[in-house]
Order: structure tokens, then sequence, then C-alpha cells
């Protein structure tokens, strides 16, 4: 990989052919940050130094160099194999070390981070593409990129929580997949059980009115009338018959 | 009269449960967000909460299914969130959540097509927690009924009412001031993954466990500004991965749904067999005993209610194992129900695992090489900050 900076062209150490020392990792010297000196001492959290500055877009699909770009992430051609320990800039980046200056070495190292977003979108891209081809295929679209979703439609009154705006009760919001919104308007319906009063079925065709029953075959005929199970029902009336002779 | 009192227990001991089909609303904020202070929301894979399932919930359980839900119920949680507008990304994270602005985990309790429970924990970056409470919804059979044609999955309100509790949290606790702060130390907590010899002195954790900010580097400051441009990387990950969580679902969708359809007549059977069994198991005790302590009686009426007492208790006890055998029924139903799910699901759960596996592991990779190489750029920062000094002072 061949780097210049400000039009001088910066020897080409990555053309080595056997792996150098590995290289130190930075020091963390006791103090502030360069390009901060005094204007962070005494500073506040007040968050206007830092906050808001990072995008929340999640999703701006930025491309950086060319989708499918060949850049390996191992080495090729004796380029830096970071994460192998492999670092001939081991005595560069200080003062007096080496050939190169710190702000040569910034500047590669920052040509290979842009390569190696390059690399990084690529692959993500492809495997974004490999997903929408695969849904697609399925018959539906892959969900969306954009930050914030959809907001509510309709409104169907409001109410104000303390110390906040307007908060409305959605009726129908928006949904990236289509498979989230809620129906118009909020129909209830009962469902299978209901706090109504017990129901009662009426006795089978050959039970007579039960006028003359006395205090078991009364106490047979409720329970036969109030029990849901059919089967179970069936079985005390047949209970209530023999009982009262009816079967006979 | 003891057979009057146990036929007095049988309506005295059914119960009666109310169902609806009614969908609660989900809140939308009107009020303008400025952007730094919306706020992301990373769901994590939820907990199968296989440990923690109640034990007659066991034999309707599935692991296979359950463990499916996970990735299928956070992915609705994160779809009912993003809808309503409150917050910025709100994404599936099956990563590390400390650098979120706002990070949600729930543990499926039950989860068995009429009733759904989750345990919910949402806090934010500072660490302060936001909610730590159970949902629980049971849902009626029209939540299946194709003929209603409801596009919303029958569960909807349970990810409504969370959404709305998240919500209600951030407007009445947080002001303008502490949503800017979230974001700080998410973002700080970020930049620690990727150069922690220079951001681990930028928060503390105080007394109380919270995460403050205790000095911030500088507006301008070019390493910040290399791993903002990182941490939109990450969200491009993290957007893929959304990717494979949607086709997942989509795929998971139909036949998970006539699962809960299917499975939801048979719970009902279920639970109708095994109240029926208790009941009667109950009320024939009760006349068996009755009537025994009235076979003793010298009154002729009583004792003859006594041996029919007697006789009806038999019946009743002998019902309830019956009863049960039918419920056990109803379990190898539902057995061969979740058997097929499973079958036809796991290879689908299984490529999902796989590729969010290889891309993550890929992305890992990919955040190592940047981390070295951030360090390197420091290091030749700091060198030429040093380097400065040394040349002023140099001889002319």
């Amino acid at each position: 990989m061949n780097v210049s900076v400000n039009g001088t062209q910066i020897p080409n150490v990555l053309d080595t052919q056997s792996p150098g020392q590995p290289g130190t990792p930075g020091t963390n010297p006791a103090g502030s940050m360069p390009g901060s000196t005094g204007q962070q001492s005494g500073s506040t959290a007040n968050g206007t130094d830092v906050a808001g500055t990072g995008s929340s877009n999640g999703s701006s699909g930025t491309q950086q160099g060319s989708a499918g770009t060949q850049g390996q992430s191992g080495t090729a051609g004796g380029e830096i194999a970071y994460g192998t320990g492999d670092d001939p800039f081991a005595t560069l980046g200080r003062p007096g070390g080496g050939g190169m200056t710190a702000a040569q070495r910034k500047a590669v190292l920052d040509a290979r981070l842009e390569e190696s977003y390059a690399e990084f979108d690529g692959m993500i891209i492809g495997e974004r593409e490999r997903a929408q081809a695969e849904a697609n295929e399925a018959g539906s679209a892959v969900m969306g990129t954009g930050a914030g979703g959809g907001g509510a439609d309709g409104d169907e009154g409001g109410f104000d929580l303390p110390g906040s705006g307007s908060i409305i009760v959605a009726s129908a919001p928006e949904s990236s997949t289509g498979g989230g919104y809620m129906p118009d308007g909020t129909a209830s319906r009962e469902g299978d059980f209901s706090n109504a009063a017990q129901p009662t079925f009426d006795p089978p065709a050959d039970i007579p009115s039960g006028d003359d029953d006395d205090v078991v075959a009364r106490q047979l005929r409720e329970a036969a009338m109030r029990e849901p199970d059919p089967e179970l029902r069936e079985r005390l009336w047949d209970e209530y018959r023999n009982y009262t002779g009816i079967a006979q | 009269m003891l057979l009057l009192c146990a036929f007095a227990g049988l309506a005295a001991c059914s119960t009666q449960t109310v169902k609806t089909t009614t969908l609660t609303p989900v809140m939308v904020d009107e009020s303008y967000i400025p952007e730094n202070q919306l706020l992301d929301i990373a769901v994590a894979v939820f907990d199968p909460g296989l440990d923690e399932m109640p034990s007659n919930r066991e034999e309707l359980t599935f692991s296979d299914v359950r463990l499916a839900e996970t990735q299928y119920s956070a992915y609705l949680m994160a779809q009912t969130l993003q809808s309503t507008g409150n917050w910025g990304v709100v994404r599936v994270n099956p990563n590390d959540l400390s650098a979120s602005d706002v990070a949600m985990r729930g543990t499926i309790i039950q989860s068995d097509g009429e009733t759904m429970v989750i345990r919910v924990h949402v806090s934010d970056a500072t660490g302060k927690v936001w909610i730590d409470k159970e949902y629980e919804e049971v849902v009626s059979k029209y939540s299946y009924d194709p003929r209603l044609r409801r596009p919303e999955d029958a569960f909807q309100s349970l990810y409504n009412r969370i959404a709305n509790d998240i919500l209600q949290y951030r407007v009445r606790n947080l002001d303008s001031d502490e949503l800017v702060n979230i974001r700080t130390v998410a973002r700080l907590q970020f930049a620690k993954r990727f150069a922690p010899q220079v951001f681990d002195e930028y928060l503390e954790t105080n007394g109380r466990g919270i995460i403050e900010v205790k000095r911030l580097p500088a507006q301008n400051d070019p390493l910040l500004a290399r791993i903002d441009t990182i941490r939109e990387r990450d969200y491009l990950y993290i957007d893929a991965l959304q990717d494979y969580y949607g086709n997942f679902v989509r795929q998971m969708e139909g036949p998970y749904t006539q699962f809960r359809r299917l499975s939801y007549e048979e719970v009902m059977k279920f639970d109708k067999l095994q109240a029926q069994a208790r009941r009667n198991m109950v009320l024939g005790l009760a006349a068996i005993v009755g009537g025994l302590a009235a076979t003793q009686s010298n009154n002729a009426a009583v004792e003859y209610a006594a041996y029919g007492g007697l006789f009806g208790g038999g019946y009743l006890i002998k019902d309830a194992f019956n009863k049960r055998d039918e419920a056990q029924m109803q379990v190898e139903a539902l057995a061969e129900l979740g058997n097929s799910l499973e079958a036809e699901i796991a290879p689908q759960t299984i490529e999902l695992d796989e590729r969010v596996i290889t891309l993550t592991g890929s992305v890992e990779t990919q955040y190592e090489q940047w981390r070295e190489i951030l360090a390197d750029l420091y290091a030749a920062e700091v060198g030429e900050e040093a380097a400065q000094p040394a040349n002023a002072n140099a001889p002319q």
C-alpha cells in the first residue's frame, strides 16, 4: 500500500518480507488527551461538550470506498497483520524513532482505518443484500433501515402526564413490517366466559317436572341442570332416573 | 343435607374467567424531542425462562419453541417500540447492552397460546433501573379466529403495555439534562470498548451504582471522532442483525400462529379437564364422607340419602380419574403439535443462530483490529504532542 502525505511519498514500510517485532501498545500518559489541553479542566458534565454530536441515525448506510472492495482483512502483500502482533511501526511514532514522524504514522494508520471501514461496509452490505434477497424470495420486504419508525395515525383523545407534553393514545401506529398495527377503534368483545349467572340446562324429555321430588332427587336434578359438561350431566340424569325409578 | 352441601360446594368451587379481545392502545408522545435527547433502545433476546416456568406448565412447554419465542417476542417488542416514534433507534441486540442508551431485557415465564407472562427489566446507560416487573396477558380464542383478520400478534396488548410503561417512566422521571446525560454516558461507554486506556477515566460509578460522567473529552477530540465513526458501523451491523431477525419472524409467524391457535384449544381443554377432575374429586370425597357419617343415622330417609351420597361420591371420584386421563390425552395432543412446530422451525432457529454468530464473529474480529489501530493512533498523537514542547525548546 503506497501512501503519500502532502505530496511526499511515504516509504512503503509495509512491504516487509519478514514480520517485525511485536509493537508495543501506546502508553497512557497521566494527563489530558491531545487537543483537549486547557479545555476540559474544571468542566462540568453539562453535556454540551460531547452530547448530541453522536448521531443516532443508526442506519445511515454510509458507504466508505466502494462496496465489495477487494481489501482483505488478513495480510496481503506484506501489510500489517493487526491482531497478530506484527507491527513494523514498533519504534516509529516517537520522537527520533525510525524514519517516520508521528504525523506520518497517523496518516498511515488513518488510511488503514479508512480502508478497513470500506471492507467492513462491504461485508455488512453484502449480508444485508443476502438477507433482502431471502426476504424477497419469501415474498416479503426486508425491514426498512429508517430510524425512528412511524408515528401514530389518528388520535382517540389525549391526556397529559405530569411534567410532560401532549401524549395521545394511538389507535393505529404504523409498523415497518406491516404486521403490527392495531385495528381501528377499540371494539370490545366478550370472550369465552362471563360473570353472568351460571347457566342452566333443560332436562331431557323423559324427565318429569320434579314437583314431587324429595330432597335427594331435587339435589340430583339441580346438579344435572347446572352441569356444563354434557357427559357428566347425562350421568347425573341417569342417576336421577335410577333414584326416582323412571328407568325401571 | 350433606349431599346438598356437597353440591353447594360444587357451585362455590367453580371458577369463572373474564377474557377480552380489547387491545391496549400504545401511547405516542407528540411533543418534540431534540435529537440529542432521543434515546435509543436495545432489546436483548429474551431469556427462555425454562427454569422458572410454573410447575403446572412444564408439560405444556417445548424448549425449542420457547427458544424461538425468545427472538420472536424480542423482535415484536422492538417493533412495537419503534413504531411509536417515541425513541431513536430500537433494535434487537444479542450482545453487550452496556453502551445502549436504554436496555430492555425480558424473561419469558409462561407462553402457551392462552397466557403469556414476561418479566421485564429496563435500565439506562447510567445503570438506573426504569422497570422491573412481570407482565401477564390472557387472550381469548377470538385472538386466533381467522375470520376476524386481526393483523397484530395475539399478545400485542402485552407489548403495548410494556411500551407505554417505558414511555411513562421517561416522561415522568427524566428531564432534558438527564436525557442528554444518558446519551453521553452511553457514548463514552462505547468509547471505552475501543480505547479503554483513554476513556476509562471519563466515567465513574458512585456509591449507588449509578455511572456518572467524571469529565468530558473535548468536542473536537479526534479519537472520539474516530470512535463515533466506528459506532456508525456498529449501527449498521445491528441493522444487519435486524434483517436476520425479521426474516426469521416472518418465516416463523405462520406455523407459530397456527400452533398457538391449536394449542390454545388444547390448553383450554386441559385446564378445563384438570379443573373438573379436581372439582369432582373434592365433591366425591365430600359426598362419601358425608354419606358414611349419615349411614349411622336412625332416620330412614337420611340413611337412604346417605347411601345415595356414597354411590354418587364414588361415581364422582371415578369420573375425576377419567377426567385426569382425558387431560393427559390433551397433553399428548399438545405434544404432537409442539413436536411438529419444533421440527418446522428448528432449522430456521439454527440457521439464525449460526448467521448471527458468524456475522458477530467477523465484526468482533474487525473491532479488535480497530482497537489496535486506535491504540497506535493514540500513541502517535501522544508522541506528537510530546515532541512539540521538545521542538520548541530545540536550539536554533
